[in-house]
């Protein structure tokens, strides 16, 4: 960024303003308000008092602070209802900075796709088990013709060796 | 919340912290927080729940998510097979992550049952490694508020 001439910086900190929404609370290591700004009432945080655990007030905070590490990235998090931040926590000599930048387009777009590509798989996993049950189904139909085959050969071997019987009985009668 | 991609996860969040159920699929992008007061033990106890994205394998989750995470409830869905192999190797990287904290494993779609492609024998031998295996039913409600209820509790004893 310190390479980039002040007109352009300046466009780039004016579009995050337009575009990120973004806001911030600065807070103790273990997690007291010392500072806040930006537009944090658009995620749904407002209301917080100086010194006060911001844990409190943001659930996503719980259990994360005091920060281990530097730095801490959580993409996607919604705030309220039909938003989404895309929030940074780092550690600088001031304490712990909690960026908010506005993710809501973005996780609108992903879940999007998301959704076509995870419907599709549940279509592919619905086909393969009709599949298999049809599978099956044949497997035991083709058993049964096999067992029905053999039955059918067995009773038609009866009948043959009935009529050769009952044939010899006759030739044995007219002889007679 | 862990689990694969439309295991049940949202819905399971959605019957025990509102008591609804919807049909329809809606995938979770990041990660949505709810709040509920459970009794625990005499007392109230705050669940934070992160209802996390499911991902295709254990090496897509965000492991960010699981920062400060005091347990974790692990969804399986009994009639889709490799939910369940996912679910473990799930437990694996979460393990490996945040050390070893208390999580059950919930095998939902229980309304279903008649179509489950997950064995007796499978769930049976998760038993015998010490998991705490519970059948819900996010459309019917069935074992759903004990499922929470005792991995709060579980919470609380560790």
């Amino acid at each position: 960024m310190t390479m980039l001439p002040l007109p352009i910086r300046d466009f780039i900190l004016s579009l995050a303003d337009d575009t990120l929404a973004p806001a911030y609370l600065l807070v103790t290591g273990t997690g007291q308000l010392i500072e806040r700004g930006g537009e944090l009432e658009s995620y749904g945080l407002k209301d917080l008092a100086t010194n006060q655990d911001v844990s409190e007030s943001v659930p996503f905070l719980l259990g994360v602070l005091p920060l281990e590490g530097k730095s801490l990235f959580l993409p996607h998090v919604q705030t309220k209802p039909d938003t989404f931040a895309d929030v940074y926590i780092f550690t600088r000599e001031q304490g712990t900075w909690i960026l908010l930048l506005d993710s809501t387009v973005q996780t609108a777009q992903q879940q999007a796709m998301q959704q076509r590509l995870y419907s599709s798989r549940l279509q592919v996993n619905d086909l393969e088990r009709e599949g298999n049950a049809l599978y099956q189904a044949n497997a035991v139909l083709e058993q049964l013709v096999r067992e029905r085959t053999v039955e059918l050969t067995q009773t038609i071997l009866q009948l043959r060796q009935q009529i050769a019987e009952t044939e010899r009985v006759r030739k044995v009668g007219q002889e007679s | 919340m862990l689990g694969t991609f439309a295991v049940g996860k949202t819905s399971l969040v959605r019957r025990f912290v509102e008591s609804i159920y919807s049909d329809k699929y809606h995938t979770t992008v990041g990660v949505k927080i709810d709040k509920k007061m459970v009794p625990v033990n005499g007392s109230e106890l705050m669940l934070v729940l992160w209802d996390i994205e499911g991902t295709e394998s254990e090496h897509e989750m965000r492991t960010s998510y699981l920062r400060g995470a005091g347990g974790y409830l692990l969804v399986a869905d009994g009639t889709r097979q490799d939910t369940l192999y996912k679910a473990i190797a799930l437990q694996e990287r979460v393990k490996e992550t945040i050390g070893a904290v208390p999580f059950l494993l919930l095998m939902n779609k229980a309304d279903l049952t008649d179509e489950w492609s997950i064995s007796e024998r499978e769930t049976t031998a998760l038993h015998e490694k010490g998991w705490e295996v519970i059948q819900t039913s996010a459309k019917s409600g069935f074992g759903v508020e004990n499922a929470f209820h005792s991995l709060a509790k579980r919470m609380a004893e560790a």
